[in-house]
């Protein structure tokens, strides 16, 4: 008895979490994803051919070619959705920062994972900033489902 | 290049970020949590939220935001403007949820802000 408490004393914090840190951490996931996967694809396509609407559009098609930009564009719309869900259950004032937070921190992770660039001591000083920042930010505080 | 028009349109650019959380925020809090025992009670609840004056607003500074923050842009340096980008949005985002949100202001959250601010110019290094 005392066991199945513990496990859904666990398991109800972690649907908490999930439902509201993890929904702000998922919508930072999906703007940098997006515009990750965007630059890649301008990267590979080069500049934007502005010299015709011919040219234009062959431009574009050429760059709408590559699936992985429906992933994309699912990422680029979902963003700002999940925030607005994560929005609706915390404060302003906590979410945002959380958010901005781990903007820097999935940047630097593609960039060190896809684009190999380097890792170096402040990059590691900066991601353990920004989990603690997110630990100081969640600390203590009801989750805000009610009704104002 | 007048400071108005360079760092004065950083500022605005970061106000009407901030002002757009604030509003869709605030009409949470009026609405109460989103319901999503149902579709149509989700519909319903959305087409509520939508149709309010206040978030119209919201939604044409939030538009406003990022064509603001491209014309500081074209003017200034990214590794200066950023940051104190970051900085501003922070500064107006609690000053609408604690003046006007009423939400607490405690050391925690003034601590966790020059973390963030702080890992980025580690970032950016």
């Amino acid at each position: 008895m005392r066991l199945l408490q513990v496990f859904f004393f666990f398991h109800n914090s972690i649907m908490k979490f999930v439902g509201t840190w993890g929904l702000v951490i998922l919508s930072a996931f999906c703007d940098t994803s997006s515009a990750f996967i965007m630059k890649h694809r301008f990267n590979e396509v080069g500049n934007i051919n502005f010299s015709s609407v011919q040219n234009l559009y062959d431009y574009v098609v050429l760059f709408m070619s590559d699936p992985l930009l429906i992933l994309a564009a699912i990422a680029f719309v979902g963003g700002p959705g999940i925030w607005f869900v994560a929005l609706n259950r915390l404060e302003v004032t906590r979410a945002y920062p959380v958010n901005i937070a781990f903007h820097f921190f999935f940047i630097f992770f593609f960039g060190t994972v896809f684009l190999s660039e380097s890792i170096d001591v402040n990059k590691v000083l900066g991601c353990i900033l920004v989990f603690s920042s997110f630990f100081l930010l969640s600390k203590n505080k009801k989750i805000k489902n009610d009704k104002k | 290049m007048s400071f108005f028009s360079t760092w004065g349109v950083l500022v605005l650019s970061a106000g009407c970020n901030a002002y757009a959380a604030y509003v869709v925020k605030g009409r949470f809090n009026e609405l109460g949590p989103i319901d999503f025992s149902s579709f149509k009670k989700l519909i319903a609840y959305l087409v509520k939220f939508s149709i309010n004056l206040k978030l119209a607003s919201g939604v044409i500074t939030y538009i406003l935001a990022p064509l603001l923050w491209f014309v500081a842009l074209d003017r200034l340096d990214v590794t200066a403007a950023y940051p104190i980008a970051i900085a501003c949005q922070f500064i107006f985002v609690f000053f609408f949820g604690i003046v006007f949100l009423k939400e607490e202001l405690n050391i925690y959250k003034v601590f966790g802000c020059l973390a963030i601010i702080a890992s980025f110019f580690l970032f950016s290094q």
